[in-house]
Formats: structure tokens, C-alpha cells, sequence
């Protein structure tokens, strides 16, 4: 297994301990969907209805226009807008809220089968279900707060994975420095046999689920999700409708009061921001998605989609990038033995898993990163 | 990144400012003050030895400030790290003129090449030619040339012993050895393979010459410690990869004791770092050619 290392954190940064919400947008902006066809013509959507595969409108509401927007990883999207009519009128669903601890193993399937991580459940043979509650980008706490909040339903959820797979074992991994977290499924776990909770060092990368499995030494066929997924799961399972929201974290050096919030998806960003962190960031650095993993971005036409993990906000420090001094952490420091500076030196292509340890480590500053996306003039 | 890079705070190159400091402080204390005292050389002697160093970190420094770089290794740290190896023999105003093109070298060819090239061994190397020419070439300050003392092993061990002019405290190469060995950015691999190897081949002679007298004399050679845990690790110099680094290691060692052999104990590792520098220089070259017919 590659050598994981503890990121040298600041302390000082503090993530938030409540959950807003922003509910209520006055627009939302839907991307248009990868194929023409699947484009409605209607002008007004109902919450919940169908606008394509996958993908359903958050609120009710009427056309008014289009407008380019960002996807959190960098692209840029045509999008429909709507204007929020306030009015919450629902598609009608003929579903209600059921038991789900005696479900099978084919109602889960089909149950789901509208969501992406369908594919997961393909496997054959399944002995083992990880469930990760860790959060590797630091300042970024989506699965903590998904493990604080939602407890209640995914143990029920997980509980009805193992009704439904009986052969299989239930793992949850959380970090060992979750006291919070610890607590709870202490005092929740003892009426739930099957579920077994596996505490895990506080490393970077250690959610991921190449690094998780190996660290677990799983060796049998496995289905690995985040809790937020099981959440997901849970909403599909137990009140059979799809997801319209969606929460991330704000937070970084540059946020007086940082926030976890749910919103609706398709929301802009930049309208959470002005109504949680009237700041000015003039001063400071956004980026989407972590400073380790994600990419600095202007977020004024960002929007929510289930993709946004988070803002970090952190001031702006007068540190220029020296010349490289050969120093070869880069290389050693590497989860996947890659080399950075083949693609720093001689532009050539390296496996990369985009963590972002190379800039990280780096001590001249050079920021690998963006050479190892390829992207080294943005 | 913030707080992220708190790990490197206190840099590399800051540690190894600090550790030389000390060495021009033992330095003066063993070929100036000591001396001095023991009426050998005058006042003057006291101010004018640390010349040396200033005159290097000053010239390094107007290069830094005419020319400026990126790079952290700068001028400034090459001048003085240069100062610490030169022979005690050797006249100030060759001393301020060789700097002066040596730096002029590094920053208009050595640094914008982007060569590996072990400037400041190869620098030395020259300027011991020079000084045997010039028929000046003495290691020895006054009071070791009059054998007047004898100094037992352990003070050769303290610092009592012929070498560059601020490089004789084994002690003290130790001690910077176990500092830096903690420092992230420190290739400390370097040291501990090349004496390992060095101690080895040492070993072996003196095995076959049934010589201990030898093996001892040599095994705490503060050359050679200085060289390796300064020199031979500089990232400037040295390879990155784990590979190359074992192999840039293990045939420094391995070669120290002969070329020390061919030439002497000063010189030989200066010797054996162009030598594997060059060699790994070529294999660089090599590589990158072969990785750019790919592309």
C-alpha cells in the first residue's frame, strides 16, 4: 500500500456545526442535457417532474431564459433558467413513505435503478458493503456532517442492506479523530447486529476507495459508497422520490462564518454566498471542491450541481513559485508512484489521480497540479 | 496554501546557512585564533581569514541582486559553501578573482543550461591545479607546520586535523548530519550510503594491506564528511529518483578510496563526486533524448 501522509492542517480554520438552508432561490439553472432530443418544449416545470433522465426540476416554476454558466469541474454549460413561482407545486407521486428493513435484494435494485451509483450494485457475490464517512479534503466536511445529521437513516438504510444481502458484512469506516461521530453509532449500534464500525487514521486519501479497501485489507467482493450515497439510497428507498437537494460545505480562512448548506441543485453559488458570507473576496482565493483536489475558480456564474463538494475560501498569500530545486519529494510523495516533474520538465503524460500531494509538498511552489491536468497556462 | 506548508517553515537552505556559520566559527577558531595565540600569526590574521567567507556570501549576494533568479540555491549560498573548502594556503586576491568567475559562470552558463553540474567540486578541483602550479598548495596553517603539537585521535575527531579552511570539525559534520537527517527536503540517504560504501572499501584495503593504522587515519575523514553531507546532496547536484540516488550513492562510496589513492585524502572525493555527477548527467541526457523520440 502507498504510504498515506496526515496533511499539516491549520488549526485556525474552523468548519461550520449547524446545517443552513437556502430553500427558496428565486432561479435555478438547469444544464442542458447531452443529447437535443431529451430538451422539453414546456415552459413551465412542476417540482419533482422529470425534465430528462436523471434529472429533475428542484421547484416549480417558469422558463425565462438561457445562460451560459461553470460546472464545478471548469466547463462551461448552457443552462435553462427558470423563475422560482414559489408556489412548491408537485409533480404528483403516487408512492408513500414504507418500511424499508425488510426490502429485497431486487426492490433495492429497482428502486435505485434511477441512480447513478446503480452500476455499483452490478456486482456479483457481494460480501462486503464499506461505507465511508471520511472526508480527505481538509477544511471540507460533507461526510461528517452526512454521518452527524443523518445517522438515523443510514443505519436504516444499512440495516436493509444487510436484510437484503445476508451474507453480506456492513462496514462503516469514519476517523478515529470523530469523537462526535464515534459517539453516536456507539450509542445506535447495538440494535443493529450487522453493522460493524471500523475506526481509520486520520490520512489523506484514506477515503478514497482504492486506499480505504487496502487499508481494511478487503479482499472479497465488495460495493464501496459515501454516506452522503447512502443517503441518497435512503431517500429512493424510504420516501421513493428523487433528490432535489443538495449540501456542500463553505468554509477557508477567508469566511468569518463558515457553513455547511443545503440547497436546491442548480442554484448559483454566488447567490449562497451573498445571503450566508456577505464578504469581500477581493482579497482572497476561491477554490471549488478543496484546496487539494479542486481547482481555483471564478464562481460568479458557478452552480450547484450533485458534483460540488465545496468553496474554500482562503486569503491571498504573496508566495511566487521558484524554480524547481530538484528536491525529487514530489516523486516520493506520490500515492500511485507516478513522476511529476516528467510532466513538469518535458510536458509528457503521467498517470495521475489529481490529489494534489505533488503541489502540496512542493517546496518551490510550483503547482504540479495544474501541469499533471494539463491545464499549466490557465 | 496556508498553514498546509507549515512543514517546510524553516527551510533546507536556511538549516544549511546556519550549520556553515558554525563551521566558519570552528574555523576561525582553529586557524586563526589558536595560532594567533600561540604567536604564529598576527593580528591581522584573525580578520583577514574571515574574508573568506564574507567576500564569497558578498560576491554570491551582488550576483543575486545584478542577476536575480528563482532559484533558492543562489549564488549567495554557493560563494559561501565554496569559502568553507578552499586550502588555508590559498592568496586572497586568487581567492576573490576565481569566486568571481566561478559565480559568473554558474549564473550566465551553469544555471541557465539547467546543467547538474557539480560546479563548486569542479571549482575546487581547478583552483587546487591553480595553486600547485603556483607552487602554494598547503593545507597546513602555521602551527600544524611546526609540529609543535600532537594531538591525539580524538581531538582529529574535535577538529584538530589538516583540512579545508573551514571543513576540519568531524564532530560538528555529524552533528549537521543528524539535524538535517529530520529536514523533509534533505536527501540523507546520500551520506549514509556513501560512507557506508566508503567505510566498506576502506575496510577491505586495509583487510588486504593488514594495515589498521590506516583504516583508522581515514575513517573519520573530515573531507569526506564535510563533502558528503554538504556536497554530494545538494539537490541542485544529485539525482531525485530513488534509484538513481542508491546508484549516485553507492558509487560515490565505492570510488572515494581509490581516486583518494591516486591523488590524496583532500582530493579524492572531489574526484569521485565530478566523476558520478558527470556519469549521471550522461545518463539524464540519455533518458530524456529517448523519452522525447517517443513523444
Amino acid at each position: 500500500m502507498a504510504r498515506l501522509i496526515k496533511l499539516d492542517k491549520d488549526d485556525t480554520i474552523k468548519v461550520a456545526n449547524k446545517m443552513e438552508e437556502y430553500l427558496t432561490p428565486d432561479y435555478i439553472y438547469i444544464p442542458f442535457p447531452p443529447k437535443k432530443e431529451d430538451i422539453k418544449k414546456e415552459k413551465y416545470i412542476k417540482k419533482a417532474s422529470l425534465l430528462y433522465p436523471n434529472v429533475y426540476a428542484p421547484l416549480s416554476g417558469e422558463l425565462v431564459k438561457i445562460e451560459k454558466c461553470l460546472l464545478p469541474n471548469g466547463k462551461e454549460v448552457n443552462c435553462l433558467v427558470f423563475a422560482n413561482d414559489f408556489q412548491e407545486k408537485m409533480e404528483k407521486i403516487v408512492a408513500v413513505r414504507r418500511k424499508i428493513n425488510n426490502l429485497t435484494k431486487e426492490t433495492i435494485l429497482e428502486d435505485i435503478s434511477n441512480l447513478k451509483i446503480k452500476e455499483k450494485f452490478k456486482k456479483e457475490s457481494v460480501k462486503t458493503f464499506i461505507i465511508s464517512g471520511i472526508d480527505d479534503e481538509p477544511y471540507i466536511e460533507n461526510e461528517f456532517f452526512f454521518q452527524k445529521e443523518r445517522i438515523k437513516a443510514i443505519v436504516e438504510t444499512l440495516d436493509s442492506f444487510s436484510n437484503a444481502f445476508p451474507n453480506a458484512t456492513v462496514l462503516v469506516a469514519i476517523k478515529n479523530t470523530d469523537s462526535e461521530t464515534i459517539l453516536k453509532y456507539q450509542s445506535i449500534l447495538g440494535m443493529y447486529n450487522s453493522i460493524e464500525l471500523k475506526l481509520v487514521d486520520d490520512l489523506y486519501l484514506i477515503g478514497q476507495e482504492e486506499f480505504l479497501i487496502k487499508y481494511l485489507h478487503i479482499k472479497e467482493p465488495y460495493i464501496y459508497l459515501k454516506s452522503s450515497e447512502v443517503y441518497e439510497i435512503y431517500i429512493n428507498l424510504k420516501k421513493r422520490r428523487p433528490i432535489l437537494e443538495h449540501c456542500f460545505t463553505i468554509s477557508g480562512n477567508g469566511v468569518t462564518k463558515p457553513i455547511f448548506v443545503k440547497t436546491k441543485l442548480g442554484v448559483k453559488v454566488v447567490d449562497i454566498l451573498y445571503k450566508f458570507c456577505c464578504e469581500d473576496y477581493s482579497n482572497c482565493v476561491l477554490y471549488v471542491n478543496g484546496i487539494m483536489q479542486g481547482r481555483r475558480m471564478d464562481v460568479s456564474r458557478l452552480i450547484v450541481t450533485p458534483e460540488l463538494q465545496g468553496i474554500v475560501i482562503m486569503k491571498k498569500l504573496k508566495r511566487k513559485a521558484k524554480k524547481c530545486m530538484k528536491c525529487g519529494k514530489c516523486i516520493s510523495i506520490c500515492p500511485i508512484h507516478s513522476n511529476p516533474l516528467m510532466a513538469y520538465k518535458l510536458g509528457v503524460k503521467v498517470q495521475c489521480i489529481h490529489c494534489g500531494l505533488c503541489s502540496y509538498i512542493c517546496p518551490s511552489y510550483i503547482p504540479l497540479q495544474k501541469y499533471l491536468c494539463g491545464d499549466k497556462n490557465e | 496554501m496556508n498553514k498546509l506548508h507549515k512543514i517546510i517553515r524553516f527551510s533546507l537552505i536556511q538549516k544549511l546557512y546556519g550549520l556553515m556559520f558554525l563551521f566558519v566559527i570552528y574555523g576561525w577558531y582553529k586557524n586563526a585564533y589558536i595560532p594567533y595565540i600561540h604567536h604564529f600569526y598576527s593580528f591581522s590574521h584573525l580578520l583577514l581569514i574571515l574574508l573568506y567567507p564574507l567576500s564569497g556570501l558578498g560576491i554570491g549576494s551582488l550576483f543575486d541582486f545584478l542577476f536575480p533568479n528563482q532559484n533558492p540555491f543562489n549564488n549567495k549560498f554557493y560563494g559561501l559553501l565554496f569559502s568553507l573548502l578552499i586550502p588555508i594556503s590559498t592568496n586572497i586576491c586568487v581567492y576573490l578573482l576565481f569566486i568571481t568567475l566561478l559565480l559568473f559562470l554558474n549564473t550566465f552558463l551553469i544555471s541557465k543550461r539547467d546543467w547538474d553540474l557539480n560546479f563548486i567540486a569542479v571549482g575546487k578541483i581547478v583552483l587546487i591545479f591553480a595553486l600547485y602550479f603556483m607552487k602554494s598548495y598547503d593545507y597546513s596553517n602555521l602551527l600544524e607546520k611546526s609540529q609543535l603539537f600532537v594531538y591525539s585521535y580524538l581531538d582529529g575527531i574535535f577538529g584538530q586535523t589538516v583540512s579545508g579552511i573551514f571543513t576540519s570539525n568531524v564532530s560538528l559534520s555529524l552533528l549537521s548530519l543528524l539535524l538535517l537527517s529530520f529536514d523533509t527536503y534533505y536527501k540523507k540517504e546520500i551520506p549514509f550510503y556513501s560512507y557506508g560504501f566508503y567505510l566498506l572499501t576502506l575496510f577491505c584495503y586495509a583487510f588486504f594491506k593488514s594495515d589498521m593504522n590506516f583504516l583508522l587515519s581515514n575513517m573519520f575523514s573530515s573531507t569526506v564528511f564535510f563533502v558528503l553531507i554538504f556536497l554530494a546532496p545538494l539537490s541542485s547536484f544529485s539525482p531525485y529518483s530513488k534509484k538513481r540516488i542508491a546508484f549516485y550513492s553507492v558509487l560515490l562510496g565505492f570510488l572515494i578510496l581509490p581516486f583518494s589513492l591516486l591523488t590524496n585524502f583532500y582530493e579524492g572525493v572531489y574526484f569521485s563526486l565530478i566523476l558520478v555527477n558527470s556519469l549521471l548527467i550522461l545518463l539524464n541526457n540519455i533518458q530524456i533524448s529517448l523519452i522525447k523520440q517517443k513523444i
